[in-house]
């Protein structure tokens, strides 16, 4: 009789109560998931009237002093310049659904084409400074804020200090200058791709990585460590040590669960940082990536290459923003339960 | 930021309209409050730090015409890339031009860049931030912008606009001028926001102020507080952002010296002149510093919750 | 039962809990002493600072020994010291031989975890049994303190909860490994009266089922009244009077116990008339007087009372008083 009116209740816990709750979590999804649309919209938008509706003429500045009007009026036409400017965003809206972003202003190359064979270094530089960076501040977050007012403390504070002080292509020269150059550990320029051998890519990586890494890791050290600071100081910290928590248990499960849901939406931003400096650093580390791409296009003028890798990365920030609202539902009950 | 406005509260409710004896009151009441504040300051030993860095900083920038004996345009091709001697304290760079100069004068331009892009989009922000407050479809859609300025991250749309405007120091300023605008616009419309709630304001609007005397006369005077400390660090930000321009190419053009020119010079003769990194990174990196924790002071010493 | 053969659950002795601060080591209670009997519910009452929590959470070694407190005294529970445990054992002890329940429900409880979830790891801890078995067992709890469908509300957050709900949960937590002692500090102030009221009475309730002692910290001596068996008056870190509830309303010693009474609005009193108070205000713990500490406060105060701290000695087989002038103005 005991073991059914077990049963009964197991099936109620899990199936009948969930059920609700699932409701719940698809409607906080759909929701968030629908709001991105009119944010994509504007920003395509404010990528567009930045490019175009600053003083200047593209084709002019593109063909330079020496271009006749008739060179530039070609130009032009053949860059769309001469239909009005509501109508050329849509033309350009409507061809990225077909994924065709224009072509380089040089002529030879479809954007896409370039933007295809340039996204992988980025990808695995962002990725692997993104896990330096976590692997590096969380930890010592934590640690400072448990132990407050030490040296360990202030050695950490002192370490986030300088990491903030410290832009990606600055400490990226002093790497090079140091590992590279100095002491000959790493390479000071080039990339091999995972398909060179799983050593030699992560060796490309590490310094372009780390300076890349290092100023967000220390933003996120500082948010670890204030995050945490006040979940500790909390009534339920204190609680749950009441009820006989051993410590390891009180930071590792109660606190940190806690302290991490503020955490996320830096965590975020950190790797949309890391996507936007890696143009500075990959340009410095010769990495053929989309960052480099995009330097590459600013001496040249190829509006089009740069017009699309904005769109790219900010959709891309957008989304990223979307995953951190959604983690947030999924850590913080009261947020996704209301 | 409500505890930050709550303070400043004593600037401006009713006390415009007092007699004198009441005036005086005020006075040394806010005199004290400065002094407490000064105090509170000078405690902090970073932020004496910080602030100390920032006005050697911009003492070099100014005095950099007399401190720097030579001209940094100056090319002798004899001297190219030599070391730090007495005669060139920073060492050459690869056109033979005084480090030490052109290190002074890239102070010039940092300072110069940094300053005028925190105040311009400092007043920038206050007034669309003020503004937005006023009529909810200007809200919407200021915000609404603000939001797709916002999404691309600045860095990049320093770089977009660069790339259309042309690379001259003004066009640096008037781009990192609306890469920071949009965050300073929505932090005075959030202060602004939480000002209009306070009871003071209600009281000015039942005594018949207008809305323009009470947005500029009480409100905006309680939003400075915040509106200063982020100043501070787009200062800092500017400097970071104009120096990664340089080094793209995309920033204040050679042969002008700016920090972010001599780091990319420097970057093609890492080998052999490690002064060419040091030296402008070493600044970049003080001034920064220098500025973030002026910045952490001054939001520590305004925001009364913490002791 | 006379006196003397009561079994002690708890006995506080010279209980002294010192914080290092900015501004240099504050003894926030300074030789606490009294105890608990088996079963008994006992009063701590007193102001805001008085001490009253710092004595309850000192007792179960919440505070962060290695920086922020330190103890002297003893603290015995059921004849062992607390304080001579290490602090491995003192986690056993918590939760499962001594509990506490806590003010402000909604902020003790873990926001991310379910209700459920929460009793059950009280559970866990200290016993071995399995998953499902603690399930049950919390389920039972749920049942126990009062809370309607207690399988739907085992899988809530704290969020979702009343209240009162809530309160009720904590005790829960609190009982789920029927502790011998159960520390309740100010468990009803953040709640409505009605609720109050439920809540109070599942406490006396559970006190009478489970025979369990009950500290209760209180600054409201309506519930005293009603409820406790003892009491004891804290002011500014020291304990002033202890006696049986009879005598503390009807023949208080101490004279901040007869300012504190008096204060209490009389329904028959008249309309007019002005709401008594003690005068002066409680000081600041570094700016404690030398002497008695109630003296700059007290009507009957002569010279001997500033200077020489007097002792806690007894005035009859029920009462203990603090005072040098024990007895004026009953």
């Amino acid at each position: 009789m005991a073991y059914q009116k077990t049963h009964c209740v197991l099936f109620y816990l899990f199936f009948l109560d969930s059920k609700k709750g699932e409701d719940n979590m698809r409607k906080f999804i759909v929701g968030r998931v629908l709001s991105i649309i009119p944010v994509l919209i504007i920003v395509s938008i404010v990528i567009f009237s930045v490019v175009h509706l600053t003083p200047g003429d593209p084709a002019a500045s593109i063909l330079g002093d020496e271009a006749t009007v008739e060179d530039i009026a070609a130009l032009r036409a053949r860059m769309g310049l001469d239909k009005p400017v509501v109508e050329q965003y849509f033309i350009w809206i409507g061809n990225i659904f077909h994924g065709d972003f224009g072509m380089s202003v040089a002529g030879n190359e479809t954007v896409s084409s370039m933007i295809s064979s340039h996204w992988e270094p980025t990808i695995s530089l962002t990725i692997f400074s993104t896990i330096v960076a976590l692997c590096l501040a969380i930890p010592l977050g934590i640690i400072a804020a448990k132990k407050k007012g030490t040296a360990v403390d202030s050695t950490v504070s002192a370490i986030s200090l300088a990491g903030i002080s410290l832009p990606s292509f600055l400490l990226g020269l002093f790497l090079m200058m140091v590992f590279a150059v100095k002491l000959k550990w790493l390479p000071v320029s080039g990339y091999k791709s995972m398909s060179d051998g799983f050593i030699p890519h992560i060796r490309s990586l590490i310094l372009p990585g780390v300076a890349l890494g290092f100023m967000h890791s220390a933003l996120l050290m500082r948010m670890t460590k204030a995050s945490m600071l006040e979940v500790l100081n909390s009534d339920y910290i204190k609680m749950a040590k009441a009820k006989g928590v051993k410590e390891f248990f009180l930071i590792a499960k109660h606190a940190f669960r806690n302290a991490l849901i503020p955490v996320i939406t830096t965590i975020g931003q950190s790797i949309v940082g890391a996507l936007a400096g890696a143009a500075v650093v990959e340009y410095m580390f010769a990495i053929p990536g989309m960052g480099q791409l995009m330097v590459n296009s600013i001496g040249r003028r190829d509006y089009y290459v740069i017009q699309a890798i904005v769109l790219i990365i900010a959709c891309i920030n957008v989304f990223i923003n979307l995953m951190v609202d959604l983690l947030y539902g999924i850590a913080d009950p009261r947020v996704r339960l209301g | 930021m409500t505890a930050m406005t709550k303070t400043m509260r004593m600037d401006s409710p009713f006390t415009k309209e007092m007699d004198g004896s009441l005036k005086e009151v005020r006075d040394r009441l806010l005199k004290e409050q400065r002094e407490l504040q000064l105090h509170k300051f000078l405690r902090n030993k970073l932020s004496v730090f910080g602030f100390v860095i920032v006005v050697t900083m911009l003492a070099l920038a100014i005095l950099a015409p007399v401190l720097a004996q030579c001209d940094p345009l100056a090319l002798d091709m004899k001297v190219r890339l030599k070391g730090p001697s007495a005669a060139h304290w920073f060492g050459t760079d690869s056109m033979g031009r005084d480090l030490f100069a052109r290190v002074l004068y890239g102070a010039r331009i940092s300072m110069f860049v940094g300053f005028t892009v925190g105040i311009t989009s400092g007043f920038l922000g206050m007034m669309l931030g003020l503004y937005a407050t006023t009529n909810k479809y200007l809200d919407n859609i200021l915000m609404r912008f603000c939001d797709g300025l916002k999404a691309i991250p600045s860095t990049l749309l320093a770089i977009t606009l660069m790339t259309v405007l042309g690379a001259d120091i003004k066009n640096v300023i008037i781009a990192l001028t609306i890469v920071n605008t949009p965050s300073m616009a929505r932090l005075a419309r959030g202060s602004a926001l939480v000002a209009r709630e306070q009871t003071y304001v209600e009281a000015m609007r039942c005594l018949g102020a207008s809305k323009t005397r009470i947005l500029w006369n009480h409100i905006a005077p309680n939003i400075l507080s915040p509106i200063i400390v982020q100043m501070t660090f787009v200062f800092a930000s500017s400097i970071i952002t104009e120096a990664a321009l340089s080094f793209l190419g995309a920033g204040v053009p050679a042969p002008a010296p700016s920090w972010g020119n001599i780091l990319n010079e420097g970057k093609n003769v890492i080998y052999n002149a490690w002064w060419m990194i040091v030296f402008p990174g070493a600044f970049t990196a003080l001034s920064v510093l220098g500025l973030n924790l002026l910045g952490d002071g001054i939001r520590d010493v305004l925001d009364p919750l913490s002791k | 039962m006379p006196e003397n053969e009561r079994e002690k659950i708890l006995e506080v002795d010279g209980l002294c809990t010192k914080f290092h601060t900015e501004r240099g080591d504050l003894k926030a209670i300074d030789g606490v002493s009294f105890c608990v009997y088996k079963g008994e519910i006992l009063g701590i009452v007193g102001e805001s600072g008085c001490g009253k929590s710092v004595t309850s959470q000192s007792i179960m070694r919440l505070y962060d020994e290695k920086r922020v407190a330190a103890y002297s005294g003893t603290v015995k529970l059921e004849g062992q010291n607390l304080f001579e445990l290490p602090e491995r054992e003192m986690q056993k002890v918590r939760g499962e031989k001594v509990s506490m329940v806590f003010q402000d429900a909604l902020s003790s409880l873990n926001p991310v975890f379910t209700v459920g979830s929460q009793i059950m790891e009280a559970l866990l801890i200290h016993q071995k049994i399995s998953k499902k078995e603690a399930v049950e067992k919390s389920i039972e709890m749920l049942r126990l303190v009062g809370i309607p469908e207690p399988e739907k509300r085992f899988a809530q957050y704290p969020h979702q909860l009343s209240g009162g709900m809530r309160q009720r949960v904590m005790i829960a937590i609190a009982l789920a490994c029927h502790p011998r002692l159960l520390i309740a500090d100010e468990p009803t102030t953040a709640l409505d009266v009605t609720i109050q009221a439920q809540v109070m009475d599942l406490i006396v309730e559970l006190n009478h089922k489970l025979d369990m002692g009950v500290m209760l910290i209180t600054h409201d001596l309506a519930v005293v009244a009603e409820v406790c068996q003892r009491v004891i008056v804290m002011y500014l870190g020291q304990v002033v009077e202890e006696a049986d509830v009879n005598s503390i309303f009807d023949n208080p010693q101490h004279p901040y116990t007869q300012g504190l009474i008096r204060s209490i609005p009389q329904i028959d009193g008249d309309k007019g008339e002005r709401l008594y108070q003690i005068d002066g205000m409680v000081p600041l713990l570094n700016q404690i007087p030398e002497g008695c500490r109630f003296a700059p406060r007290c009507p009957y105060a002569t010279d001997k009372c500033r200077k020489e701290m007097p002792e806690l000695r007894e005035v009859s087989a029920t009462q203990k008083v603090r005072c040098h002038m024990a007895g004026m103005g009953a």
